[in-house]
């Protein structure tokens, strides 16, 4: 076997594609191309891709082509598709041991099988994407982009972690976004919306349903440039001036505008709602109080926030109604989340007691609310499913001209903790070093996306993500040097049950060790932020798919250790890991105990941290979750709650009832004369 | 008799989902149908397929099983029918507060 040099790099320039044919054989076979063309045989055209695309030299590329036309000759063939060639020559580049051209030469894409499942089946990686044509070109191109992603953006020492379970790369499919986004929606009463490649442009709004239009219509064009959620901050407060002077009646139908547009944004990208999160303010924020207000034009009004007080509690009022109310069914709205703040200066706030009922009582009934502890002095925009950006003192400076509040999370990379622990095998100072290794490792996964993302914003207005590098208020609207980069934890409940026999729940000790670890990572993400000089916070990771798959990726590699651990039905395969910091699910915890074991985690966790409270089908009194709320903030330190009923709705007659049921009574009632229902024996 | 046609016209196209014969039940000629999706048998005598029109029909042959279920997946609010398996798995796990008070 002949092996070449895999070095040589050769430039680029001179290497104009050649496209006539000079080198044409007499063979009549046939190329199907990717160009939906079919070209007679050429070997050239092999040379041509192999110089274009790779560092290989000419003479290689030469021996390269003409080998593959050898191979290609003996098969007596009339017909060959172009991926199977590039394949061949692939497969001969290896034989010539250039590794590293093959690399080069890689084809992306998927099995006819893969494509036939994605468009005929049901992704079920993320909830959020219903089936359709959209949906199903979102999970094509992203299988494409997620392998791009792999090979060229990330290192091999970071894409061989994340395939082999260690580490989780989030949202690999969106690899050219960043991940989340929170901002306020003074941006668009200001600049209106002037967005680039658009075919027309709107000066900023008059009138509030216009206003309104504005914001959803600019969540979605942010949707597709970002991976995840779409926060809003303050969204009472800001809307409080184009208000003035409206009945109740109208500013209920504003409210219900406002919720039905997002609700039914499904038509978005990748059949996808957008993720979209309002922040609300019963009070004026204190870093909102003295700032001058934008109005109706995008003109300042002369007055501060703080004078439309009246305007923004009514708004905040007729938007807990139209969540109470549910869609036409009575079901809850998915989208857009709101996310309620609960400060100090909230209690001290007129009928704040009688709203924090109203509040209540919608969490009761239909689960929306989140609840967001803010005390002291933290301000945050609350996000996705937990994520939370805290304001920092020069982010209140900003507080000054909103518009100019603009976050971001670039990524996030989760640990599978389970995992250090099988790794460790009981060697605590192991346990902690391997944590400490993939933390490294996480940060590198991090300086890698940086460094791909900052390229695209470099080409600026001509580039992908120009949306995100347009100057309107004289700066890029993606504020790259606020961004964060996440650090997610999964199975910290099983990692600490492997390593010391025990679940968190369970002992003292054990829940001990357990936060030992995460004020370890934090510390952890501290030196991350010294060395390599990105802001790392920790976030408790949502984890839809990746408490599935890693689950999955430690039955196969893992078999012993996880079994010991994992949770759910091994029969099924309904396995998984418990989510971030959580106790386990079904631990027979109170509620009020669960949410303050889980707060002493909170404070360690910056970027965004939550306690469940699952209702099932039950409805607690709005007094006795009012109670539970202002409890959660007096003497817990937990950042964030939500309490979450189950529905089952008929999609035959239509009723909505709560709790997951089996049977609709209505309909398993309402028999037809003559039908007979037979009842099954096995039932 | 252009309903009972139509009606088994309609279970024919759809050989997944629905299956029927020949089916006396006391003492009333008609047909059983079974709905493979939800697992049920329904029995239609002639006369109910004459009086109704097929869509009506065919919700019989669900008994009440037609539903989405919805609860909070991670943070947001989502169909069941659309969750991965893990979150099922934890779905069934998780401990419900059915006698909350603070």
């Amino acid at each position: 076997m002949i092996r070449m040099k895999d070095t040589g790099f050769r430039g680029k320039e001179g290497l104009a594609q050649q496209k006539t044919k000079e080198d044409a054989t007499d063979m009549t076979l046939f190329v199907r191309t990717s160009g939906e063309e079919i070209l007679e045989w050429d070997k050239k055209r092999i040379y041509d891709a192999l110089t274009r695309e790779t560092d290989i030299s000419d003479d290689a590329a030469s021996i390269i082509a003409r080998e593959v036309e050898k191979m290609v000759l003996n098969l007596e063939i009339s017909n060959i598709t172009a991926p199977l060639l590039r394949e061949l020559t692939n497969a001969k580049l290896i034989e010539y041991g250039l590794e590293n051209i093959r690399r080069q030469h890689t084809r992306l894409g998927v099995p006819i099988y893969d494509a036939r499942e994605i468009i005929v089946s049901h992704n079920k990686e993320n909830a959020n994407v219903p089936h359709g044509p959209e949906a199903t070109n979102l999970t094509l191109a992203e299988n494409i982009k997620k392998e791009y992603a792999l090979m060229e953006v990330f290192s091999p020492e970071v894409a061989d972690a994340h395939m082999r379970g260690d580490i989780h790369l989030h949202d690999l499919g969106m690899v050219d976004r960043p991940y989340c986004s929170g901002q306020s929606i003074e941006y668009v009463k200001k600049f209106g919306l002037n967005l680039p490649n658009a075919l027309s442009i709107a000066r900023p709004a008059k009138h509030p349903e216009v206003l309104i239009e504005h914001v959803v219509k600019f969540s979605a064009a942010l949707q597709g440039h970002f991976a995840g959620a779409i926060g809003w901050d303050a969204f009472n407060t800001f809307l409080a001036p184009y208000l003035v002077g409206l009945d109740e009646r109208r500013v209920k139908q504003l409210a219900q505008i406002l919720v039905y547009e997002f609700a039914q944004q499904a038509v978005a990208r990748g059949g996808q709602s957008i993720f979209s999160d309002l922040n609300l303010y019963w009070e004026c924020p204190k870093h909102f109080e003295n700032v001058e207000a934008i109005g109706p034009g995008g003109q300042y009004t002369g007055k501060t926030y703080a004078d439309y007080m009246p305007e923004a509690r009514g708004f905040l009022n007729a938007l807990v109604d139209v969540y109470m109310e549910g869609d036409a069914q009575g079901r809850p709205f998915f989208f857009p989340k709101p996310n309620v703040h609960i400060t100090d200066k909230f209690f001290k706030e007129e009928g704040s007691e009688e709203f924090l009922l109203h509040l209540s009582r919608l969490a009761a009934d239909k689960g929306n609310t989140y609840f967001v502890f803010d005390r002291g002095d933290t301000a945050k925009i609350s996000e996705c499913c937990r994520l939370a950006f805290q304001l920092r003192p020069s982010d209140l400076e900003d507080a000054k001209q909103p518009w100019k509040m603009r976050y971001s999370a670039m990524q996030n990379v989760t640990i599978n903790l389970p995992r250090v622990a099988y790794d460790a095998g009981g060697d605590e100072s192991k346990l902690f070093e391997t944590i400490y290794d993939r933390i490294e490792l996480a940060a590198k996964a991090h300086l890698q996306k940086k460094k791909f993302i900052s390229h695209l914003l470099g080409l600026g207005k001509r580039g992908p993500l120009s949306l995100l590098a347009m100057e309107t208020d004289g700066e890029p609207y993606y504020r790259l040097h606020r961004a964060s980069f996440l650090l997610g934890m999964l199975g910290l409940n099983e990692m600490v049950q492997s390593h010391t026999g025990e679940e968190m729940h369970e002992s003292e000790d054990a829940y001990m060790f357990g936060l030992k670890t995460i004020a370890f990572m934090r510390k952890a993400t501290v030196d991350m932020e010294d060395i390599y000089g990105i802001h790392m916070p920790l976030e408790q990771t949502p984890a839809e798919s990746t408490a599935y798959r890693m689950a999955k990726l430690d039955m196969k590699y893992y078999p012993m250790q996880s079994s010991a651990v994992m949770k759910g039905n091994r029969a099924t395969g309904e396995i998984y890991y418990t989510n971030s910091t959580y106790m386990n699910v079904s631990a027979p915890i109170s509620a009020i105990e669960r949410v303050k074991k889980d707060g002493k985690f909170h404070p360690l966790i910056e970027a965004g941290a939550l306690s469940h409270i699952w209702l099932g089908e039950s409805k607690p009194p709005a007094e006795s979750i009012a109670n539970f709320v202002k409890k959660t903030f007096r003497h817990t330190q937990n950042a964030q709650i939500a309490f979450s009923p189950e529905f089952t709705s008929c999609l035959v007659c239509g009723r909505t009832y709560r709790g997951l049921k089996d049977v609709c009574e209505n309909c398993a009632s309402a028999v037809l004369p003559g039908v007979t229902p037979i009842k099954n024996k096995e039932r | 008799m252009a309903n009972i046609h139509e009606f088994l016209e309609k279970l024919k196209s759809c050989p997944d989902d629905f299956e029927y014969r020949d089916y006396e039940l006391g003492g009333k000629t008609g047909y059983l149908v079974t709905n493979r999706t939800f697992d049920t048998r329904t029995h239609f005598t002639h006369d109910a397929i004459e009086r109704n029109d097929v869509s009506s029909l065919l919700n019989q042959t669900y008994q009440g099983r037609l539903l989405e279920h919805m609860t909070r997946v991670t943070g947001f609010f989502s169909k069941t029918e659309s969750w991965n398996k893990g979150k099922l798995g934890e779905l069934k796990e998780r401990r419900r507060e059915l006698d909350f008070h603070s």
